[in-house]
């Protein structure tokens, strides 16, 4: 009788890690579309050229080696606060404030928009990269919201074919099979497992962000009692407009703040449960519009709002993708998955 | 039957699956890891977060203590800036001499980009290592001198006073607000607490030197029940 228990639960094992390897297979390994990671590449090289290009005023201040924290007081700093000065590598330690801090900005900017029209995608990805972490790096405590998810969106998508589709590099090398550079640095437009992974980690990675985003905001009572958008928005010097004409609207005012609150917190804590189902998919990508659009409203974190927006882009179907902007979409075909063996 | 080069291929292949699956595992934990140490850590994360730091820190996909939440709805989340008075001469005190320039952080700019945030942020750890339950004297000295020799540098003077000033907000409901906080006016003075005061000066050397001058007070804008008005209320957000 044991024996056949046991002979029973071995099989189920099986059966369960052969299914399971075959999802996970499927999940990371079976070729995509890259029309998504082209379309992600537009908009995330832009934001990142916006974003270097709003930090040219304060330029001195803050990323020259004798602005406002110098190298030696952001290590110091980062020490005094337990963080560890290491791994905080940047070119910028080493420019003061004078003209070549300029045309290094100004670099910056044109490899963020080299990569957002598709010039040597993958090299203008990685350069992006290697510049937005030279100001994160150069003074950590001052890095705002965006970087983190820039970061991540530009490694994964300098992995990808991203230059597949709408890129100068498709008009100057071709796609052809026979152009290898340009197969190197654009990627082809026929349905690959770069493509796929690239997509998969930035959908793992968002679905993690929003998860960290939401608990978070479980710690305090502003989000539990729903007084957090009233209090972002009664700041009197961060604030992006007056709010203090809601007060008019008494009770009802007040009310629609909570809704607001809540509303944020629910998605945040629901998005990455729920954008894996194909039910809710769409609901939670049409109500991130609504949340984000607020949020960028109540924060001012424009260009962090619109970045986290265009991230719900990377769970949009490609099908979809190409109906939505109008993209041939007889021209890609999916390639049949073939079933591998477990790992 | 299969081929033997088409066997090996897909041997090939299934290896290559194995080592990437490896490596999204990692990958993946790593950014777990850091990704919920994002608030408040434990022993364990805190120990972890070092391990990962050469990779997670070095690509920024750590974004440390970044406040996603915005505000929790606490006196700390308030707007928080630096002003730096800006005098002279070194070698006279600040009371005898003319102030020839007051810098503030932020200046200028719009709430919209992330220029004016990075100086909220700045003050606001400031600011947090000069509560009196975190008070990091080495760690606000540091700020509030590389901050006024900067200051004294780019504007050819050689005395400073780098102060930390909050600005308590507003409560929804004006009626709730205490006595001698004006409803009408949210930028009055009365809002506002000088958390850090600091003198910085260039001595002979050209070292720049620091000494620490005020603690914080600071009275809470909300009426707190049966409290005195005066005295620091529970937060407006708290149960």
């Amino acid at each position: 009788m044991s024996k056949f228990a046991t002979s029973d639960s071995a099989e189920l094992a099986e059966e369960f890690a052969e299914e399971f390897g075959q999802r996970w297979n499927r999940f990371w390994f079976a070729p995509a579309d890259p029309l998504p990671c082209s379309v992600l590449r537009i908009i995330v090289g832009a934001l990142a050229a916006c974003h270097f290009a709003v930090m040219g005023p304060s330029l001195n201040t803050w990323f020259a080696r004798d602005g406002a924290l110098s190298p030696d007081a952001a290590a110091k700093i980062l020490e005094l606060s337990g963080g560890g000065a290491g791994f905080h590598l940047s070119y910028l330690n080493y420019i003061p404030a004078c003209t070549g801090l300029y045309i290094v900005h100004a670099l910056a900017i044109i490899f963020a928009l080299a990569f957002a029209t598709g010039l040597f995608t993958r090299v203008s990805g990685v350069l992006t990269l290697v510049a937005m972490l030279s100001y994160v790096h150069r003074v950590p405590q001052i890095a705002g919201h965006i970087e983190p998810v820039l970061s991540y969106l530009l490694a994964y998508l300098s992995l990808a074919p991203a230059g597949a589709y709408f890129s100068l590099d498709q008009r100057l090398f071709g796609t052809s099979k026979k152009s290898s550079l340009g197969t190197f640095l654009a990627g082809s437009t026929q349905p690959s497992l770069l493509a796929n992974l690239s997509l998969r980690l930035i959908q793992v990675h968002v679905a993690m962000f929003y998860a960290m985003m939401g608990l978070t905001k479980l710690y305090g009572d502003a989000w539990w009692q729903g007084s957090a958008v009233w209090v972002l928005l009664a700041q009197t010097e961060s604030h992006t407009l007056d709010a203090s004409g809601l007060r008019r609207a008494g009770e009802m005012g007040e009310y629609a703040l909570n809704f607001l609150a809540h509303t944020i917190v629910y998605f945040e804590l629901a998005f990455p449960v729920l954008i894996w189902t194909r039910l809710a998919r769409p609901a939670l990508l049409a109500l991130s519009i609504v949340v984000w659009l607020t949020l960028i409203v109540v924060t001012g974190h424009l260009l962090f709002g619109l970045l986290m927006l265009a991230t719900g882009l990377a769970f949009v179907p490609a099908q979809k993708l190409r109906s939505l902007i109008g993209a041939n979409a007889n021209e890609y075909r999916p390639a049949p998955y073939e079933p591998a063996p477990a790992v | 039957m299969q081929l033997p080069n088409t066997q090996q291929a897909k041997d090939d292949g299934a290896i290559g699956r194995s080592v990437l699956s490896l490596l999204i595992c990692i990958h993946l934990f790593c950014v777990a890891v850091v990704l919920s140490s994002n608030f408040r850590r434990s022993a364990l994360q805190a120990r972890l977060v070092s391990i990962f730091a050469g990779y997670t820190k070095l690509l920024h996909f750590d974004p440390e203590f970044t406040p996603y939440y915005y505000t929790l709805g606490r006196t700390s989340d308030d707007d928080t800036w630096l002003t730096i008075d800006l005098y002279p001469s070194a070698d006279q005190p600040v009371g005898q001499q003319q102030v020839a320039k007051t810098i503030r952080l932020p200046e200028g700019g719009s709430n919209w980009f992330e220029n004016r945030a990075r100086a909220f942020q700045l003050a606001k750890l400031l600011a947090f290592n000069a509560e009196p339950g975190n008070e990091n004297d080495d760690l606000t000295g540091e700020i509030a001198r590389s901050v006024g020799g900067w200051a004294m540098r780019t504007t050819g003077n050689h005395r400073a006073v780098v102060r930390c000033v909050r600005r308590m907000s507003q409560p929804y409901d004006l009626s709730t607000l205490s006595a001698g906080f004006p409803a009408d006016r949210p930028r009055d003075p009365t809002y506002e607490a000088m958390l850090y005061d600091a003198d910085v000066w260039t001595d002979e050397d050209g070292q720049v030197q620091l000494l620490k001058r005020a603690s914080r007070a600071e009275v809470a804008p909300r009426q707190s029940g049966t409290s005195p008005t005066t005295a620091p209320s529970p937060d407006p957000t708290s149960k």
